[in-house]
């Protein structure tokens, strides 16, 4: 990329890019089975009641998937969370600039500086643990809101 | 609004789905497409609908052609056999979906989609479920919620894919006939898909019988029924016997393979008796008696050795007091006679 005058090595945007690289296939995995099922009648639906395309993406596919995604974005989260391996290859870890915290706590350990290297893992673990909240939040949202069709109908619905 | 559809082709690869197919449908009738399935019979709604273009032919509205609109642009009403309901959204969002993604300028007020939502939650007798998810109704309330959803946008034409195909027996029967009364209100001009010849002759002002891409015949369903126009409408309005024939001045005889007819008897129009009644007859063998039902049915072998399968009244069973291969005599009362193209 550099030809384009964007700087991809020894950068931050490095840093997103490895880690975009190895969280991507979570959510391509758990959403692609839900993309194959989605019924083109749905679409067909939308389209007979005179929705365009751009309502059709925004108000009947990206809602259906939007459970799956988050399940995704949740595993690729826990990933890129531990990740270093790519990013070292891609960034450079240059202090200061394109350090990422799963580093530190290594660099810290090699430096047998225990107690500094509990203190950042302690901070990363509060902010994993939040992030996680609010992913799972948001799926209960949604899933409340799709609940699996089939199974439990007759119960519910028989007038 | 009246349909028209001229010449209409359509082929998916090597298999010719519609084939040059020619239907005319005046404006507030209900009509019934019949076919066994691959007879082109959906294909054919789904070019009307504009969810599926011909390959070659035309498809007016009101004399208009709108064979290169899109669905969205032909305003039609659509019914899909598994509902194709808008999982994430609830009753209420699903109906109010139509009206709801209008441009802002044709877009009725919040007010009006509410006022509109719930006269078709009345029409549809769901008014206290409008919160509810789609998952968790009834296959039945589901494709009254799918045909609300329709309604809503008041289209010009109301097309049904098997709405029926996905209910049990019993549901579907009762859907049917609230079909049949809804139109009667509305009078919006409505064709439905189905592969029940009952439902078809039940339901629908005219039914249009299809096979292999043609169509068969176009015809009220006593004349259909009645009537047949051909061995294919026959044999699928209904069962039938079949007999190898011949017509010799205007009387006809079947059995006798060498020529070149085939007579078909429904088996409710033939007759048992011990008698040979003077009339013309043959013999047979019961094999089997089902009297369960309003009709008892027996399974026969004719004299030559071909199964026959006959019908008849409780009444008229318990009259005959008949057994199991006891030898009788068949007396066809009506038969319908057609030039055998395969011979």
């Amino acid at each position: 990329m550099q030809p384009f005058g964007i700087k991809a090595a020894y950068s931050r945007l490095g840093v997103v890019i490895a880690l975009t690289f190895t969280g991507l296939p979570f959510v391509v995995r758990t959403v692609q089975p839900v993309l194959e099922d989605l019924d083109k009648e749905m679409e067909e639906a939308a389209a007979s009641l005179g929705a365009d395309r751009w309502q059709t993406i925004t108000r009947v596919l990206l809602p259906a998937i939007l459970p799956a995604a988050l399940t995704g974005v949740t595993m690729a989260f826990a990933r890129a969370v531990g990740e270093y391996g790519s990013v070292v290859f891609i960034s450079g870890n240059m202090p200061m600039r394109t350090e990422i915290t799963p580093l530190l706590i290594i660099t810290k350990l090699e430096q047998y500086d225990y107690a500094g290297a509990t203190a950042i893992a302690v901070v990363m673990l509060v902010v994993s643990f939040v992030m996680l909240l609010a992913i799972n939040l948001v799926q209960a949202w949604s899933g409340r809101r799709i609940k699996s069709s089939g199974a439990s109908d007759r119960a519910l619905g028989e007038a | 609004m009246s349909i028209e559809a001229n010449n209409i082709s359509k082929r998916f690869g090597q298999f010719v789905a519609l084939d040059n197919v020619d239907l005319e449908i005046p404006s507030g009738e209900l009509v019934a497409l019949l076919g066994p399935s691959g007879s082109g019979k959906t294909t054919l709604l789904r070019v009307i609908a504009g969810l599926e273009f011909a390959d070659a032919g035309t498809v007016r509205f009101d004399g208009r052609d709108i064979s290169d609109r899109t669905a969205r642009e032909r305003r039609v009403g659509f019914v899909f056999q598994h509902y194709a309901l808008f999982r994430h959204m609830t009753v209420f969002e699903n109906i109010a979906f139509g009206l709801r993604v209008r441009p802002r300028e044709a877009r009725p007020s919040k007010k009006q989609i509410q006022a509109k939502v719930h006269e078709l939650l009345k029409l549809i007798q769901l008014e206290t479920l409008a919160q509810r998810y789609p998952s968790q109704l009834s296959g039945g309330q589901r494709q009254r919620v799918a045909l609300a959803r329709a309604l809503a946008v008041e289209p010009s034409v109301l097309l049904l894919d098997e709405p029926f195909g996905a209910l049990d027996a019993k549901v579907r029967l009762e859907l049917r006939r609230w079909l049949r009364q809804l139109h009667d209100e509305i009078h919006v001009t409505s064709v439905f898909v189905t592969h029940d010849q009952e439902e078809a002759l039940e339901v629908a002002d005219r039914v249009v019988v299809m096979n292999h891409g043609r169509i068969e015949q176009i015809g009220s369903p006593e004349e259909v029924y009645n009537q047949p126009a051909t061995p294919f409408v026959y044999n699928f309005l209904g069962n039938v016997n079949l007999f190898h024939g011949r017509i010799d001045g205007g009387t006809t005889y079947i059995h006798e393979r060498e020529t070149g007819h085939v007579v078909y008897v429904r088996p409710h129009l033939l007759e048992i008796d011990r008698q040979p009644n003077g009339g013309s007859h043959f013999r047979a063998r019961i094999k089997h008696i089902n009297a369960a039902g309003p009709l008892v049915k027996v399974e026969a072998v004719a004299e030559w050795g071909d199964p026959v399968h006959i019908e008849m009244s409780q009444e008229r069973f318990r009259d005959l007091q008949l057994i199991k291969d006891e030898a009788v005599f068949v007396i066809p009362k009506d038969v319908k006679v057609f030039a055998n193209h395969e011979a």
